[in-house]
């Protein structure tokens, strides 16, 4: 049997955080999105298992200014790359100048948190992007390319190879194969 | 009926015949009665003529003679000498008159009788009045005179008298003949206009029945022309030609029709006038000539077969030649297709014939034996063969079920009985095979196969039977060996497995300990151990690509489930780019022309290519820049070596060049073998396997590879592809 | 065990892998400690041993699952199926982590549901090369909103 839900991940989170929180017996309040203000001095033993036990629930805490500030980043990215009026730009302009700091700084940030460049990120996204594109829709390679703003197919491929280590073709035969193997089994 | 008859004798041409002769004579007859007619009128006419003329010259005559008396009596009365002259004068006129009147009467018998006594009577008249003339002399008038002058008197009565009767005689004879004149006047035009008419009626009916004729002529000439002209059958009319001895030697052509230009692509309008033995050479062979002239001598028909040959196509014909009309006619008819239609048939009789031959020869080779066996009354029939099969004589037993039974190997028999059991309910043919003892106790396979039919009313089984006994020999003997190939492969994939995986492993182990110790703990060694150390490494890393190099040769399958059409164009270009940063570091040039696509495995061919370029940039003159061509062009099959095998008519040869080191061309074959250097290792790195693995990709592909070298200056690797 | 590294404001990683080869998790083991990225490293010897440590109630599953296809009682591909076929896995990342580098072999795992295939290579560093790539795509298929359904490496 199968049945549909639907959630509101706002009032989820909230209600995990409070749940976890009270469970330590930690008083808090819970500002807007994402920001908790903790009200007690509270042990490196509490904070560890209070992270801990948010981490099973997909819920990361972000401990300090830069790593929401990386996420900032990882935000506009995405939104950049979701906007078709934005393919054109370059994102070290576009991330400068959304986000008030200079790129190099921005830069640095950036791989000193996440283990990889901005533009290693912003190629993985995009590749991800065009997995998505192919697995989903019907567009041919050509197509993929001229809308992530490829300057050829063979770019792409290329990118997309060095990525994954796999070509655009192999991967929609495995993508494909593995729809065929799902299906027999559902049936 | 009566009607019938006699329409068609009126219409026949003997009726034609006598109407004519008969028309002729009655012409003829009616000329001449008009000409005798036309001659009698004349004659008439004449006589009329006659009778007038003697009537005058009586009157003439006479009336002389009175003037001769009057001219006497005047001069004896006027005593005038001068009567003398009158006297003979007409006298003399007399005479003529009377010459001329005798001559005209010669034919009148009754006038000549009384011209006659009128000569006599004018005889004494003239001896009276000269009597009297030499009395009388002047002025002597005597009774003497007297006498005389009586006596002429009376003599002039009776010619007076006879005058009247010769008048009265011609009036009535001229009577006679004007009344003769008078009816053949009036005979002779009628007669004519009879004949005129006559005539005309004749020509009339004559032309009317001409022209049937010819109407009927030309008609049945035109159906002629027609029938002639239409025909798919060559006639032609040939009259003879002879020579000075009047022999008939040849003969001219008089008549061709159309059928000579499709046939024998002569015109039959340029054939006219020639001689036959000209237009038709033909007719020389065989001694056609002859017979034909034989054939117009002796006034006969003959026929032949002919064979043709026209413009490179060979036609049979079959001719008529008949005598006719002083010349020979002859009608060809092409048979050309009846004739191969034979000629195939009897070809087919001699084919069925040494087949025949071949099949119980066959038989005899194949082991094969046939048998017919009659289901009502258990008769059988079994062939020679099948008597040899059973080590028997042919016909040395009678055949039956019972006794072929005994034959059957007891082991089998039940199964025999089965089988033939299910065959007599099902009534449809299988194989069935099974053992039988022969005669000299020798154990034989027998595979047999029947069928039913149904002959002459009766249900017949008939089947074939082979001796199967070394076929099942050899399928056993195959199956082991089968068996045992099946076996080996079994371990020879265990073996790969082994070498692929567990050889592997250990190795890969190794060289991670290498790489371990290749670092901090290296330089911990001294620098004799760092040197033995480095080439454990390089030990190490020879073995690995030794291994995988095997590897890769052992999975080039030859299953080609995966062919495809491959452009050699794009397994070039992949293969450059792959080798890029080599290329770029050798300061190599790899060119290709435009190369074909074949049928293939494209990762296969890459990596042949890949190899061949490898081996090219390996083994480079370190003095010049390595290039490399790559050029294709499509051959006949004649151009591979003979100790290949061609599997298509055409094929692709491909041939890379380069400008390397070359080798020695005796060694050209050795290169494709496993492990097989031309150099040392520590020359020139590799496995020896690259070649050996571009060897076995092309064979794989159904080609053929070779290598041609000169060392120094270069090598040639030729591939040939098919097309 | 686990050492705090200098950025410990950092979530750890948690890593499995399954080898019945001992060198090879000795060399997996070292190779993951020289990768910056914090990791928690739990090592099991064949796949029957995997699937019996992810079936332990309340534990922290792995993140990412290193998969040895070659081993004995439960060979990789089964432990892939088994897993798949549990819903409660189903965010778990798996890198098969194999010598066989037949193609058909990384197609058969991919369509499988493996997310990573990764040659045991013949070289320390080359390895722990490749380990960090793994690592570090996975933690961002982890922290950043990329599909998992598309996640694919092939090294």
């Amino acid at each position: 049997m199968k049945i549909s839900v639907k959630y509101d991940l706002n009032i989820t989170c909230k209600t995990i955080l409070k749940e976890q929180l009270d469970k330590l017996n930690i008083p808090h309040v819970l500002h807007g999105t994402g920001e908790i203000e903790i009200k007690r001095a509270i042990s490196d033993e509490e904070m560890q298992e209070l992270f801990n036990n948010l981490n099973a629930y997909g819920i990361y805490v972000l401990n300090d200014q830069k790593t929401a500030l990386v996420q900032r980043i990882k935000n506009t990215i995405n939104e950049m790359l979701e906007d078709d009026r934005l393919k054109s730009q370059k994102v070290s302009e576009y991330l400068a100048d959304k986000l008030n700091y200079s790129y190099t700084y921005l830069s640095n940030l950036f791989s000193e948190t996440t283990y990889t460049s901005i533009e290693n990120f912003v190629i993985l996204r995009k590749v991800d992007h065009a997995k998505d594109l192919m697995a989903d829709t019907d567009l041919t390679l050509t197509e993929i390319a001229y809308r992530l703003n490829y300057s050829s197919v063979a770019h792409l491929s290329g990118q997309f190879k060095k990525i994954t280590g796999l070509t655009p073709t192999k991967f929609q035969e495995i993508l494909e194969r593995r729809r065929g193997t799902r299906i027999q089994q559902t049936i | 009926m009566d009607f019938k008859i006699f329409r068609r004798i009126a219409q026949s041409p003997v009726v034609d015949r006598i109407a004519l002769a008969l028309a002729i004579v009655l012409l003829l007859f009616i000329t001449t009665v008009l000409f005798k007619q036309i001659r009698d009128l004349e004659v008439s006419a004449e006589m009329v003529s006659h009778s007038l003329t003697v009537d005058k010259e009586i009157n003439k005559l006479f009336t002389q003679y009175d003037l001769m008396e009057s001219a006497e009596f005047r001069s004896v009365i006027l005593k005038d000498s001068t009567f003398e002259e009158s006297y003979i004068d007409h006298k003399l006129q007399n005479d003529r008159t009377f010459d001329r009147l005798y001559g005209l009467v010669k034919e009148m018998p009754y006038h000549r009788r009384n011209l006659d006594t009128v000569s006599k009577l004018k005889d004494s008249l003239h001896t009276t009045l000269t009597a009297l003339h030499g009395k009388v002399k002047p002025m002597e008038a005597d009774s003497t005179a007297m006498v005389y002058v009586e006596r002429a008197a009376s003599i002039l009565k009776k010619l007076r008298g006879f005058k009247r009767n010769m008048l009265a005689n011609n009036e009535n004879f001229l009577q006679d003949k004007l009344v003769t004149y008078r009816r053949l006047t009036f005979l002779t035009p009628l007669t004519t206009l009879f004949l005129a008419l006559f005539s005309i009626v004749m020509f009339t009916i004559a032309f009317f029945r001409l022209r049937r004729h010819k109407n009927k002529i030309q008609t049945s000439e035109a159906l002629l022309q027609n029938i002639v002209q239409s025909t798919d059958n060559i006639m032609n009319y040939y009259e003879p030609i002879y020579d000075s001895n009047a022999k008939v030697i040849d003969f001219r052509v008089a008549f061709a029709n159309i059928c000579n230009r499709d046939y024998l692509n002569l015109e039959p309008d340029e054939l006219l006038g020639k001689p036959i033995t000209e237009v038709f050479p033909f007719i020389l062979k065989n001694n056609e000539l002859h017979r034909m002239i034989d054939c117009f001598l002796e006034n006969k028909t003959i026929d032949f077969e002919r064979q043709v040959t026209v413009e490179g196509q060979q036609f049979w014909f079959h001719t008529f030649v008949r005598a006719m009309d002083g010349g020979i006619l002859e009608v060809v008819r092409n048979n050309t297709e009846e004739y191969n239609a034979k000629e195939k048939l009897l070809r087919a009789n001699q084919e069925l014939e040494v087949q025949n031959f071949i099949m119980s020869e066959a038989k005899k080779v194949a082991k094969i034996g046939s048998y017919t066996w009659y289901l009502d009354t258990g008769e059988a029939e079994i062939s020679e063969n099948y008597y040899r099969i059973l080590g028997c004589e042919p016909n040395e037993f009678k055949p039956s079920l019972e006794r072929y039974r005994s034959f059957v190997h007891p082991d089998d028999l039940k199964q025999y009985d089965e089988y033939g059991e299910w065959h007599r309910a099902k009534k449809e043919p299988r194989d069935h095979t099974y053992r039988i003892i022969s005669k000299s106790g020798e154990v034989k396979h027998i595979r047999t196969k029947g069928q039913f039919i149904q002959k002459d009313g009766r249900t017949v089984m008939i089947g074939v039977v082979q001796d199967v006994s070394d076929q099942i020999a050899a399928e056993n003997t195959l199956r082991i060996k089968n068996f045992e190939l099946e076996r080996s492969n079994v371990e020879l994939e265990s073996f790969n497995r082994v070498v692929s995986h567990d050889l592997q492993e250990p190795l890969r182990k190794i060289q991670m300990f290498i790489s371990r110790i290749d670092g901090e703990e290296k330089n911990k060694l001294s620098e004799r151990g760092r040197v033995y150390f480095d080439r454990i490494d390089k030990v190490a890393a020879r073995m690995q690509s030794l291994i995988r190099n095997l590897l890769n040769y052992s999975r080039i399958d030859s299953t080609h489930d995966d062919f495809e059409v491959v452009d050699l164009n794009s397994v070039m270009k992949k293969v450059s780019e792959e080798n890029a940063e080599r290329i770029k570091a050798e300061d190599a040039e790899i060119v290709w022309d435009n190369l074909p696509m074949v049928h293939g495995v494209g990762f296969q061919l890459e990596q042949l290519f890949g190899n061949l370029v490898s081996n090219s940039l390996k083994y480079r003159n370190p003095k010049v820049a390595p290039k490399i061509r790559v050029a294709s062009e499509m051959v006949g099959n004649d151009q591979i070596a003979e100790e290949f095998l061609k599997p298509s008519k055409h094929c692709f040869k491909i041939t890379f060049s380069d400008n390397g080191i070359g080798f020695d061309d005796t060694n050209a074959k050795k290169i494709f073998e496993v492990f097989q250097r031309l150099h040392s290792k520590n020359q020139y790195s590799g496995t020896g396997i690259g070649l050996a693995i571009c060897k076995k990709i092309v064979e794989n592909h159904h080609g053929y590879i070779q290598a041609s070298g000169k060392k120094g200056k270069g090598s040639v690797f030729t591939i040939y592809l098919p097309a | 065990m686990n050492k705090i590294p200098a950025n410990s404001g950092k979530q750890i990683l948690n890593v499995a892998l399954a080898d019945d080869d001992e060198d090879d998790r000795l060399f997996f083991q070292e190779a993951i400690e020289d990768i910056s990225i914090r990791t928690k490293l739990s090592l099991l010897s064949d796949g029957q041993e995997l699937m019996d440590y992810l079936n332990l109630p309340n534990i922290i599953l792995p993140n990412l699952i290193f998969l040895d296809l070659n081993m004995p009682i439960k060979n990789g591909m089964q432990c892939l199926k088994e897993i798949r076929s549990n819903p409660k896995l189903n965010d778990v990342c798996i890198a098969i982590y194999s010598t066989s580098c037949s193609e058909n072999d990384i197609e058969e795992t991919f369509v499988n549901g493996a997310n990573v295939y990764l040659n045991k290579p013949n070289n320390f560093s080359k390895l722990r090369d490749s380990i960090e790539k793994v690592l570090q795509i996975n933690w961002q298929y982890h922290t950043s909103n990329l599909n998992r359904d598309n996640f694919l490496l092939r090294l």
